[in-house]
């Protein structure tokens, strides 16, 4: 009886949370339903769940929506880890949002496939901007980076609009500093911070505190690690580039790799990987293994001293811990150092900083030109500064004034220009160099690490890699020789059969451009690795 | 049995073919139609859309070159393996309760067997997620009061597996590649399944007391009775656990896909096949290619279905 | 009757053993396998301060964070909705389709029904796992992508043959003259259904309900590809981007999983003792 009563009871239970339920869905739809006619959705998505973001892009949406009552904007926030696959997903079964943002998961098939090209935004003055010093700028000149960031080459277009800048920095931990060295001012070269780290082990241990003086993860300690590498091949970059060139030119390095002008013993890699592995020891133990959060939360509970990462970063840490945060850029160790100063050039510049946190239009979307007009809002000086007031990020609009907060953020760009990196990109060139590298690293930053130990180790697998990558570049710029046949063809048509039309032929020209020096690349990628094979 | 019926009856109680219709409906749309169409575009490069090119059979030869592809059923095998050794601690757990004098406490322990199911399958899943992690994670944790963390530095250094496991560095469960493996065997212990519990009670409940007489006559242990009485009469229950357990493991990815990310984590250790079919389809876009994955796996499940069906017989 | 006494008989025999060290090694068991939901209880009640000064023991009342729960209920909740409509009109529709198909089955050879059974024992061997891809295609094709009535459809078919499969020989093992006696009355096939096999295979169904309840409830990777918007997210995709956060706050988390679970708590505090008579019934017939 008594189990009667009481599975009587649980099925009440059950029909009733049904019943609620199903009265609140209802509701939704009814007031879904009661938007329609004459009210525009429009929906933007992004991953970027900092803290900060998403209630300054609520603000912007909330400004954009009195301005226009007929409009609603919805924001949609996905995390990283499945942003790809959220992306394929609403691309392929057409319910994209009408604004995304370009990054994660995008290749230049899906971009040219599934995004609306926006010449005309990009040309044209912002409407939005009227009243300001940039009312008669085109769109892409108002942005500080040109809208670079928004530009595939290979398709020739701009894609996006960024409204965001960012910047890797050291965070510290102000109170703490003063507390171990008396006084609050953060190093300046990379010999001061490793007297720092050392104080602070020092004082570590005096007061028996669990305290280490880098905050590291596998997120970011490579920001750190990488930066001091590059500062002892800015010379062999110098010397390696024929007269006149300067920078990066990773196909270069490759070749001079492959012909045996540097090699992993050269002194100054070897340099640059003693480096990473002496400021390995300034971290905690086993910090490869770490997460970024992990690294993070060390810091706001004042159990590290300093931590790298970027400015995205800032409002997170700022409003997790209870100190005063100081930040400066990440010490480079100086000329005059005995160790370390003989084989770079100076401090980096920051001059080629792209955007970022850039959104792109999806062809689909049925109001493309409201979700065009809320991108142009977004960029527009106002909302740009209303941007980087309320997230603490960098703006992207030039002729923003920055909060104290922001201002350590904003790109340095004197300087010089960064050597090679361990994989010899900064960024994804390489991937399996990539791979190589950040299999090995335990045995160089790890309690027991060694430079020699590390070096042996990726030494036997570096050249089958770089070759294996090259191939991949190869392919790669062999699929955009190949599909820019059938462009070119178009464009030159257009061009040829409309002689009077100056864009179509400016069109042409600028493609051939790009066509030919992506065959250069091409070219040359492959008289690497003929020469490679041959040996 | 159903009756068999007359053709003149039949015709009479033709409305009781409508019975049948939403079931037809709703499997032929959902199950069937889907199976087809894997099959069909295996042949196109299909990326989901409206767009499709027809290209033979070059899905299936670039499937057969997939060394992720492959390499992907030697983890499934181990997770098979592992999977047919967790049964043992319900059976042992089914076999406890039942042995139990009291009837009181043998209705408490069900009870508390059934607690845990209360939390929902994918809550559990998060939960280890949150126990691997490697500073908040409670199985660290443990490790380091239990005093088991320097027992596995030892056992590190002894092997030369190379420092992942080393004194003051929490153990990353779920980023080193080398842990994947031990990760994804060790989660849900101590691995007893409510349902499998329960139903192996009722298996046990079934025997009658006089061969546990004839048993205690001939002087056998609590041993000799597990394995010549006890084990034998729960035979059928035990075997469909085994065959519905091989079937969903061989096809699962949702636990992988849960605690690596669809990327199969760090190195790729996590991959099993139906994650790299999903990753083919919804992160690279390649649908038709997916297609013809899954028609591999399907093919691999469906004939070690068919091998069961015929070489294994039950015996009443 | 008999069985009783001859097992007290040799429960007496073997009183000597004592059962304490089956009891200690059932209550280890028992309690590893609920450490999880130990665990999920004392977190959600901490903040992170807390949580971290001690991992595994609660705090003192006086600390308890209640406003973790506010903040999973006000987010988890809506989820909670939609898994509920969902699971629940999916469930309801696999087994009334599921009667209906079992008893076309059981209550007569229809002609034609030798063609189809195979064809539904087909799809019980056939492994599913290809499925999802043109699933995907298949949803978009009907319009009912980003919709919860793809996920009901899809819960419903999930289930369906293994239910039909389970209810038909539950059916026949109903004895025909129940079923002539009810035609005798002139009840039509409908009513039969109603008076006769419901009643009769209660205790089934409630086991084939819950089964596939729980299989709705859980599942994430359907919801994940075919939900796009926020306010109709399942529990699963909900928990998914809640563990994405950057900043975990693990109480809050904690809680949110808790909510998560009420509905299942609900239903399992007050139905446990029909779910273990269904399973130890169907376990018998197995």
């Amino acid at each position: 009886m008594r189990d009667k009563i009481l599975n009587a009871i649980g099925m009440a239970l059950l029909g009733v949370c049904f019943a609620v339920s199903l009265v609140r869905i209802a509701a939704r739809q009814f007031s879904r339903d009661e938007q329609g006619g004459d009210h525009v959705t429009i929906r933007f998505a992004h991953w970027q769940l900092e803290n900060g973001v998403r209630s300054t892009l609520d603000q912007i949406a909330a400004e954009y929506m009195k301005l226009h009552p007929g409009v609603k904007v919805v924001q949609l926030p996905i995390p990283e880890s499945i942003y790809t696959n959220w992306l394929v997903t609403q691309l392929v079964g057409e319910t994209a949002p009408d604004l995304i943002q370009i990054g994660i998961g995008m290749t230049d098939e899906r971009i040219a496939r599934f995004f609306l090209p926006l010449d005309d935004l990009a040309s044209n003055p912002n409407p939005y901007n009227r009243g300001t010093s940039l009312e008669d700028l085109p769109l892409r000149a108002t942005l500080f980076d040109g809208m670079e960031s928004g530009y595939v080459s290979t398709l020739l277009e701009y894609y996006g609009v960024p409204i965001s800048g960012a910047s890797v920095r050291m965070y510290y931990n102000l109170e703490l500093l003063e507390q171990i060295t008396g006084a609050g001012t953060p190093p300046e070269t990379y010999e001061e911070l490793v007297s720092l780290a050392k104080e602070t082990q020092a004082y570590a241990q005096r007061k028996g505190v669990p305290l280490v003086p880098i905050a590291g993860s596998r997120y970011n300690a490579p920001m750190i690690m990488q930066r001091l590498f590059s500062s002892q091949t800015q010379k062999l970059v110098e010397r390696l580039n024929p007269p006149g060139i300067f920078g990066e030119d990773l196909i270069r390095r490759a070749d001079d790799y492959l012909d045996g002008r540097w090699s992993l013993d050269s002194e100054e890699v070897r340099s640059g990987f003693d480096l990473m592995h002496e400021v390995g020891q300034y971290m905690q133990p086993g910090f490869i293994q770490l997460q970024r959060d992990d690294a993070t939360l060390s810091f706001v509970q004042g159990r590290a001293l300093m931590i790298s990462t970027g400015s995205w970063d800032a409002t997170s840490i700022r409003q997790q811990a209870s100190f005063r945060i100081g930040v400066s850029t990440i010490p480079f160790p100086s000329t005059e150092s005995r160790v370390y100063g003989r084989y770079l050039l100076g401090e980096l510049s920051e001059a080629g900083t792209n955007g970022g946190v850039v959104f792109g239009i999806t062809r689909g979307s049925p109001q493309a030109d409201v979700a065009k007009d809320f991108l142009r809002f977004l960029a527009s000086q106002r909302m740009n500064q209303l941007w980087t007031d309320e997230s603490g990020w960098i703006p992207a609009v030039v002729g923003i004034k920055v909060t104290p907060d922001v201002a350590p953020f904003l790109p340095v760009t004197v300087g010089y220009l960064p050597g090679i990196y361990p994989s010899i990109a900064a960024g994804g060139t390489f991937p399996s160099l990539n791979r190589l590298v950040g299999i090995n690293l335990h045995r160089l930053v790890g309690a027991t690490g060694d430079t020699g130990a590390f070096i042996n180790a990726i030494k036997p697998g570096y050249r089958d890699a770089l070759i294996h990558d090259l191939r991949r570049n190869h392919r790669t710029a062999l699929d955009i020789s190949q599909r820019s046949d059938t462009q070119f063809g178009g464009l030159a048509w257009t061009a040829l059969a409309q002689p009077n039309d100056v864009k179509a032929a400016a069109r042409m020209n600028a493609f051939m451009q790009s066509a030919s020096m992506n065959d250069r690349k091409l070219y040359r990628i492959r008289h690497s690795l003929e020469k490679a094979e041959v040996q | 049995m159903s009756n068999s019926i007359s053709k003149r009856k039949a015709l009479h109680e033709w409305k009781l073919y409508l019975f049948i219709v939403p079931a037809l409906l709703l499997l032929l749309t959902f199950s069937y139609l889907p199976a087809i169409s894997a099959i069909y575009h295996s042949f196109f490069r299909w990326t989901g859309g409206d767009s499709k090119e027809f290209i033979g059979l070059k899905n299936f030869q670039a499937a057969l070159s997939d060394s992720i592809f492959w390499d992907s059923f030697i983890l499934i095998a181990i997770l098979v393996a592992s999977n047919v050794v967790k049964l043992v601690p319900s059976i042992v757990m089914a076999v406890l309760i039942h042995r139990l004098k009291s009837d009181r406490w043998q209705y408490w322990y069900r009870v508390g067997v059934v607690l845990p199911m209360i939390v929902p399958g994918l809550v559990t899943l998060f939960i280890w997620k949150f126990f691997f992690d490697p500073t908040h994670g409670a199985l660290n944790q443990f490790l380091d009061i239990s005093g088991l963390k320097t027992l596995l530095v030892h056992f590190d250094q002894a092997l030369h597996l190379g420092g992942i496991f080393s004194e003051g560095v929490p153990i990353s469960w779920l980023g080193e590649p080398a842990l994947i493996i031990p990760s994804l065997i060790i989660w849900g212990f101590p691995w007893i399944g409510a349902v499998g519990v329960l139903i192996y009670l009722a298996g046990l409940q079934s025997i009658g007391a006089e061969i546990y007489e004839a048993a205690e006559l001939d002087g056998a242990n609590s041993w000799q009775r597990f394995r010549f009485v006890e084990f034998p009469l729960i035979m059928t229950q035990v075997r469909l656990s085994l065959v519905m357990l091989i079937i969903a493991t061989l096809q699962g990815y949702g636990l992988q896909f849960l605690l690596l990310g669809p990327d199969g984590g760090p190195g790729g250790r996590g991959m099993v096949p139906g994650l790299w079919m999903f990753n083919r389809a919804f992160l690279a876009g390649e649908f038709g290619y997916a297609c013809a994955l899954g028609i591999f796996l399907f093919a691999f499940i469906l004939g070690l279905t068919v091998l069961n069906n015929r070489y294994v017989r039950v015996e009443k | 009757m008999n069985a009783t006494a001859s097992s007290k008989a040799s429960v007496a025999a073997s009183r000597r053993r004592s059962d304490l060290p089956k009891h200690f090694v059932l209550i280890l068991l028992l309690g590893i396998s609920l450490l999880p939901f130990y665990m999920m209880m004392q977190i959600s009640l901490k903040d992170n301060q807390a949580f971290f000064a001690n991992n595994w023991l609660p705090g003192l009342p006086e600390t308890w964070q209640w406003q973790n729960y506010l903040y999973a209920i006000r987010l988890i909740l809506p989820y909670v909705v939609n898994s509920v409509v969902v699971s629940v009109t999916a469930t309801a529709g696999c087994l009334a389709t599921a009667i209906l198909g079992a008893y076309f089955f059981a209550r007569y050879k229809m002609p034609f029904s030798s063609l189809l059974w195979p064809a539904f024992l087909l799809l019980m061997l056939m492994p599913s796992v290809a499925n999802i891809v043109p699933l995907f295609s298949i949803v978009k094709s009907l319009n009912l992508l980003n919709s919860l009535w793809a996920l009901i459809l899809l819960g419903a078919a999930g289930g369906l043959v293994f239910s039909i499969y389970v209810l038909r020989n539950f059916i026949e093992e109903i004895p025909q003259d129940i079923f002539e006696a009810a035609e005798i009355d002139g009840a039509s096939h409908f009513r039969q259904i109603i008076n006769v096999v419901i009643p009769m295979s209660g205790s089934i169904i409630g086991t084939l309900a819950i089964l596939t309840f729980l299989n709705t409830w859980n599942d994430f990777l359907m919801p994940l590809i075919v939900l796009r918007d926020s306010e109709i997210f399942t529990i699963g995709v909900g928990l998914i981007y809640l563990n994405g956060e950057y900043v975990k706050e693990w109480g809050q988390i904690m809680a949110a999983f808790f909510v998560a679970s009420l509905p299942l708590i609900i239903i399992f505090l007050f139905m446990m003792k029909l779910f273990i008579r269904g399973l130890s019934a169907g376990a018998v017939k197995g």
